[in-house]
This record gives C-alpha cells, sequence and structure tokens, in this order.
C-alpha cells in the first residue's frame, strides 16, 4: 500500500514536475524554438552579423524565382539568407505554432502566389539575437492591432509592409509554402497598411 | 569789340562760339526726346513683359495644371471603376484573367496621382485634397487586395469576400466625392486663374495707356515745338558762328573768360600775341595762360591806356579793354608797344625841343637886354660880341624850326623837291666852312675832295641841309675833339659824300634806331649832348627822297661814319 502510494506519489510528482520543467526549458531559447536550425530562425546564429539589415525590396514573385540550394543550409551560407528582405504585399491567413512563433501565409495579388513568414516566438529571442527589438516590435504590431491569433488558421486578408531575413526550409510541404522552400524568418519589421482597422 | 559781344548770357567753348539759346534748345530736345524713348521703351516693356506673363500664366495655369488636373481627376474616377469592375469579375469567375481591369486601374491610377501630386504642389487647397484622394485610393486598394485574396484562398474566402464586398464601407463612395469634390475645386481654380490674367489684362492696358498718353503727348509736344526751337536754334548757331568768324580776323587778340575764370575762347590774335595754340588755351585757368591777367583788367577797369606784359622776357605795352557779360567776360588786348614808344619819343622831343629852343632863346634874350640896357657902356668888342651871339643862336633857332618844319612836311608828305645841277664839291666845301665857323673847340673840320667832280641833279637846299646836320652830329658826338671830315668820292654812276668823325661812335644795336624819328643816343643828356631827335630821321627821309641813301658804319668809342650816296641821273 505504501509502496503503491509512493510509487502514485512519485508518478505524481513527476506528472506535475514534467509540465514545470518544459515550461521553464520554454522560457530560454532552445531548439524548442525551431528544432536544429532555430538559431537560424531568430538571428541568433554565429553568422548574424553577416545580414545586411537595410531592406531590399523584392517581390514575392522574385524570390519563388531563387535556386534552391541543394541542401538545406544549415548555417547562413547563401546571399538570400544574409539580406533582409522588403515588400508589400497581403497576408491571407495567419496562426500561431506549438513553439509561440507566429506563422503567416502571405499572398501576391500579382503573382497569385504563396510564401511563408514569420515571426518569432519572444522567449526564443535571447540576448544573442540580433535586431531583437525589431522583432518583438514586429510581432507586437500584429498582436495589438489584428483579432487574436489561435493555433488554427484565420483569414485575415490586410496589406501590410514587411520585411525579413532569407531563410531555406527543409520542407516545403507546409501550407503555403513556396515551392523552392524560401521564407522570410524572422520578420524584422510589420507595418499594416490596410487592415484590422487601419486604413 | 564790346559791340561785337552781345551783353547776353553766353556759354562759349572752343575757338566757335556756341550761343546758349542754340545749346538749351539742343539740351531740352534731347531731355524730350530721352523721355519719350524711355516712355517708349517703358511701354514696349510693358506690353512684352505683359504678354509673357499672361501667356506664362495662361501656360502654367490652364495648359500645365488646371487641364491636366482635370482630366486627371476625371481618369481618377475612370480607374477606379476599373478596378471595380476587375475585382468583381474575378470575384465572379474566380479566373485571374478577370483581374486584368483591376490591375490595369491600379497601376494607373497610382500614377495618376504621382502627376496630381505634381501638379497640386504648393495649393494648399489641391495638396489638402490630394492626400484625401491619395489615402481613399490606398485604402480602396487595400480592400480589393482583400477580396483579392480571399477569393484566391478557396471557399472560405471566397464566402467571406461575398459577404465584404457587399458593404465596402464606403470607400468608393468616398473616393469618387473626393474626386468629384476634387474637380469643382480645380473648376474654382481656373475660375480664379481666369479672373487673375483679367486683372493682369486691365492693369497691363492701364499701364500701356498711361504710358502711351505720356508718349504720345511728349510726341505732340516735339512735333510742334522742335521745329521752331531748331529753327532758333540754327539762326542762334549761325549768329554764333559768324561772331566766330569775324573775331577770327580782328588784329586784337579777344579771349573769353567765363565765371570759372577759365578761358573758353581765343582767337588767332591772341595765339600770336601770347603765342599760345587755342587748343592749349581753351579750358584752362586763364591766369596760367595770361600771367598778367589781373594787370590787364585793373588797367582797363582804371582806363589806363598801356599796360606793360612781360612776354617771352621782353617788355611789350598793351591796351586792354574788359567787357563783362552774365557768363564771363570779353577780353580785347591791342598790342601798343610801338604806339606807347611814339608816345613816349613825342613826350622826349617835347622836353628836348623845349631844351634845345630855350637855351639859344636864353642867349638871343639875354644878349638883345644887355644890349639895350647897357649897349652904351659897352665898348664896341663886347657889342660886336653880343651880336654875334645873337646871330650865331638865332640861326641855330632857325635850323631847330627848319628841322620841325620839313618833319612835318614829311609827315604829310608835303616835301616839295625842286632839283637843279648841284656842284656837290662847292657844296660840301660850304658845308665845310660854314661848320668851322660854328666848331666846338678842339674840333677840326676838314674836307677832302677830287679836283674834278661832275655836277649831280639834287635838290641843292635839301642836300645842304642834310649835310649841315650830319656835320653837326659829327661835330656834337666829338666830345673829346678831332677830325671832323667830310670826303667827297666821285663814282661813275653815283656820288658818295662821307662825313667821318672820330666821336663816341654808336653801339650796333642802336644803329638802325637812330634814324627813328625822335630817337636821341644820349636821351638823358648824360654826356650833354642835345638835339631834337629829328636831324637823322629828316636826314635819311631827304637823301631817299632824293633817290639815294644814307647809311651808317659806326664802331662805339671809335667813330662814325655817314654816307650819303646820290645816283648819276639823267
Amino acid at each position: 500500500m505504501l509502496a503503491f502510494a509512493l510509487g502514485a506519489a512519485a508518478a505524481c510528482a513527476i506528472a506535475v514536475s514534467a509540465p514545470a520543467t518544459a515550461a521553464r526549458e520554454r522560457e530560454t531559447p532552445g531548439t524548442w524554438c525551431g528544432g536544429t536550425l532555430w538559431r537560424l530562425m531568430t538571428l541568433s546564429d554565429p553568422q548574424r552579423h553577416t545580414v545586411q539589415l537595410q531592406g531590399t525590396p523584392t517581390t514575392i514573385f522574385d524570390i519563388s524565382k531563387l535556386q534552391r540550394p541543394p541542401r538545406t543550409p544549415q548555417t547562413r551560407s547563401t546571399t538570400f539568407q544574409r539580406h533582409v528582405w522588403r515588400l508589400r504585399t497581403v497576408i491571407d491567413r495567419y496562426r500561431i505554432a506549438s513553439n509561440g512563433e507566429i506563422v503567416l501565409i502571405l499572398y501576391s495579388i500579382d503573382s497569385a502566389q504563396y510564401m511563408n513568414a514569420y515571426l518569432p516566438n519572444p522567449n526564443c529571442l535571447g540576448p544573442r539575437a540580433r535586431d531583437r527589438t525589431g522583432m518583438i516590435a514586429a510581432r507586437k504590431q500584429l498582436t495589438e492591432q489584428c483579432p487574436v491569433v489561435r493555433p488554427l488558421w484565420q483569414l485575415l486578408g490586410i496589406s501590410v509592409n514587411v520585411a525579413g531575413v532569407g531563410f531555406w526550409n527543409p520542407t516545403n510541404a507546409t501550407r503555403g509554402a513556396l515551392t523552392n522552400g524560401a521564407e522570410l524568418r524572422p520578420l524584422t519589421n510589420f507595418q499594416i497598411v490596410n487592415g484590422c482597422g487601419i486604413g | 569789340m564790346s559791340a561785337a559781344l552781345p551783353g547776353r548770357t553766353t556759354f562759349l567753348r572752343g575757338r566757335r562760339f556756341r550761343w546758349p539759346g542754340a545749346v538749351l534748345a539742343k539740351r531740352n530736345v534731347q531731355i524730350a526726346f530721352a523721355t519719350l524713348l524711355v516712355l517708349l521703351i517703358a511701354v514696349l516693356a510693358t506690353g512684352f513683359i505683359a504678354t509673357v506673363n499672361l501667356y506664362r500664366s495662361g501656360e502654367d495655369r490652364y495648359v500645365h495644371v488646371a487641364l491636366p488636373l482635370r482630366t486627371l481627376t476625371r481618369d481618377v474616377l475612370f480607374r477606379i471603376t476599373q478596378e471595380e469592375t476587375g475585382v468583381r469579375g474575378y470575384m465572379i469567375t474566380t479566373n485571374r484573367a478577370s483581374l486584368d481591369p483591376y490591375f490595369e486601374g491600379r497601376d494607373e491610377l497610382a500614377a495618376d496621382l504621382v502627376r496630381i501630386r505634381q501638379l497640386t504642389n504648393g495649393r494648399p487647397v489641391l495638396e489638402a485634397r490630394t492626400r484625401v484622394l491619395t489615402a481613399e485610393a490606398e485604402s480602396l486598394r487595400g480592400f480589393y487586395d482583400r477580396l483579392i485574396t480571399f477569393v484566391a484562398d478557396g471557399y472560405v474566402g471566397q464566402r467571406q469576400a461575398r459577404q465584404e464586398v457587399l458593404n465596402p464601407a464606403g470607400k468608393v463612395t468616398r473616393i469618387r466625392r473626393t474626386a468629384t469634390a476634387m474637380q469643382g475645386e480645380i473648376d474654382a481654380f481656373i475660375a480664379a486663374t481666369r479672373a487673375a490674367q483679367h486683372r493682369t489684362y486691365i492693369t497691363t492696358l492701364s499701364l500701356l495707356g498711361i504710358a502711351g498718353f505720356f508718349a504720345i503727348t511728349i510726341a505732340m509736344s516735339l512735333l510742334l515745338r522742335v521745329p521752331e526751337r531748331l529753327r532758333r536754334a540754327y539762326a542762334e548757331q549761325e549768329e554764333g558762328a559768324q561772331a566766330s568768324l569775324a573775331l577770327e580776323h580782328v588784329s586784337e587778340a579777344v579771349f573769353v573768360v567765363d565765371v570759372d575764370e577759365r578761358v573758353r575762347y581765343w582767337n588767332p590774335a591772341a595765339e600770336q600775341l601770347f603765342g599760345i595754340d587755342a587748343d592749349h588755351a581753351v579750358g584752362q585757368p586763364v591766369r596760367g595762360i595770361v600771367v598778367d591777367y589781373n594787370e590787364l583788367v585793373e588797367a582797363a577797369d582804371h582806363g589806363d591806356a598801356f599796360v606793360p606784359v612781360m612776354i617771352d622776357a621782353a617788355e611789350r605795352w598793351f591796351a586792354p579793354v574788359v567787357s563783362e557779360f552774365d557768363g564771363g567776360s570779353v577780353i580785347a588786348v591791342r598790342d601798343a608797344t610801338a604806339g606807347y614808344a611814339l608816345e613816349r619819343a613825342r613826350a622826349d622831343f617835347v622836353a628836348t625841343a623845349s631844351h634845345e629852343l630855350r637855351t639859344p632863346l636864353t642867349a638871343v634874350y639875354g644878349g638883345a637886354t644887355t644890349l639895350l640896357a647897357r649897349g652904351d657902356d659897352l665898348t664896341p668888342m663886347q657889342r660886336q660880341r653880343l651880336l654875334r651871339m645873337i646871330s650865331d643862336e638865332s640861326e641855330h633857332l632857325t635850323r631847330i624850326v627848319d628841322q620841325l618844319l620839313v618833319s612835318a612836311q614829311l609827315d604829310r608828305g608835303t616835301l616839295r623837291i625842286d632839283e637843279s645841277e648841284c656842284d656837290v664839291a662847292e657844296l660840301c666845301a660850304s658845308v665845310a666852312t660854314a661848320a668851322r665857323a660854328r666848331a666846338p673847340e678842339g674840333v677840326t673840320v676838314a674836307m677832302q675832295a677830287p679836283s674834278v667832280v661832275a655836277p649831280i641833279r639834287c635838290d641843292e637846299s635839301l642836300l645842304r641841309q642834310v649835310l649841315i646836320n650830319l656835320v653837326d652830329n659829327a661835330m656834337k658826338y666829338s666830345v673829346d675833339g678831332g677830325i671832323v671830315l667830310v670826303r667827297l668820292r666821285d663814282e661813275t654812276a653815283s656820288v658818295h659824300i662821307d662825313v667821318v668823325d672820330k666821336g663816341l661812335g654808336i653801339p650796333t644795336a642802336e644803329q638802325e634806331r637812330i634814324f627813328e624819328k625822335f630817337f636821341r643816343l644820349d636821351a638823358d643828356m648824360a654826356r650833354g649832348v642835345g638835339g631834337s631827335g629829328l636831324g637823322l630821321y629828316i636826314s635819311r627821309e631827304i637823301v631817299t627822297q632824293l633817290g639815294g641813301t644814307l647809311t651808317l658804319r659806326s664802331q662805339p668809342g671809335r667813330g662814325s661814319t655817314f654816307t650819303v650816296m646820290l645816283p648819276r641821273r639823267a
């Protein structure tokens, strides 16, 4: 009985302590923020200083034309990854991922193409993250102006000016992904032009 | 001279006179023409500027702003409709080809808005309206982009789009209203432009009218007055030219000095008298040109006949006359050096003649008085001596009077010459003999002549007087005694009579002057030599009228030789 009680207590203790540990782990940046590439996703990688923060104007169509690297880069090794790209677009849908990241599906009116962009979880932005302020402000712009982000996809339909760092996603099967896997991740600037009560 | 110069305001420059009337008339005409020219230029400039302004204003406001704005604003409405058509078509068909009107309308609308912003720049009302229009166009674009995105998203999105399209929040209506309002403002802008141009037009016409009125007034005035003025000016110019021409030919030096005491006119006689060209004199201060200007003016004021002036280190005597007029003074100067010398010689003669006459008269008077009062007490020898003295002095008086008479006859040209056969040898001997009788102590009169001298034709009386004068002169100037030789030489064609003395001699500079009337070598009688100053003058004149010559060779301190040459004539 005692043993059962101890076992039950231990099990309860484990059951109680496991979420607490996970919660503690999520307060500090780590792989939970995006797997092995989480540093690239949060501009915390060792080559983060090679990124040109001044936004370079582009379009989704231009990005879709980029040649996907034969192997997904594990480091910031391509020109696309070393630039902040700036464009005007429409956000079709958005949702919040399990790691707290907000996923945006961008839509190009002119080329009828979709592309994904990400606003990282502020908890994933450690002191080493470059342009941390810009990333947090971008996320705040969306969360404060638009309806609450939910885990499920929601229609949004707002016109925005966004800027983000180029990122090659190993998978392109997710909703809204370009066929070449190119994404803007993380977004460093976010400005609503029209929608969410603006314009 | 003063009569030749008008006593009115005169302005003279250069050698030629320029009379004030002509100058004033010319200046007035020049001023009037200059004013007219300025007015005409002003009229032309105003017309030109006004035309350019009107053109530019019209071009700026109508061609470059108002009309394009109106067109662009209409185009905005069309583009909005085009966008709406494209979006609605896409919503119905979900075919992207239906979006072509939207893309075209969107791009054109953006271009139109850029152009509208440029045109309304600097025009506050239109600028504000443009900002609203741009914001509304942007909002509409966002709305359409939302719908397009929803349609592209699939069924859920399409349903959402259809819901929203029914309630576009009045975006299209607002932008249409804004564009329409903007058109109204553009119309107002055009009306304001028209009013501004009308004002410019009226202002320009007024300015042109005023300037034209003045120009026409001046032109009419010139047309009425210039010919008469010019006629008068030419007349005065001609008058001045004639006066100037007359002054060019007068013998007196005439120059005009203005109120600033600068020389304004300088005639040729002045050039000659003062030795300064008109080009150098005119415009210069008169005191720098005529050193004795003050003396000349003062002498003229005091009525003095002669003023001594030093020119080139020589003393000249000028007779000035000064006439003043409003613009300055006219000074006429006559060179009276010769007249002054003659006047002075006359004065000297009066003094000398008085002395010459008084001396023998005193002797005659004294001798006669003595004989009358004490004749009985005198010895026969004494009475004889007194009578001789009276006789000699009377003869002396007679010679002096004869000289005066002959001089007067020469002056009047009434000297009578009675020619006859003359025995010159006999005549010379007679003169020498007579001279010995009155020769001063220590003076010996000698005679030298060929044994035979053929007679010549002459006036014996006049020739005698010449020889007596020459011999008397020789004796007078032989103050230290010596021989006075009367030498007769008989040449083939002429007879020469030399009167030679070893006396004082005559300085070279005076050798010609001694033949001048009243000239005396010892004028102040420093050597006690008297005389009327007429002897040699009369002698030369007589010999000349007899057809001969009287010449002189002399060395100061060694004596003189006067030679009378008389030609032999048939």
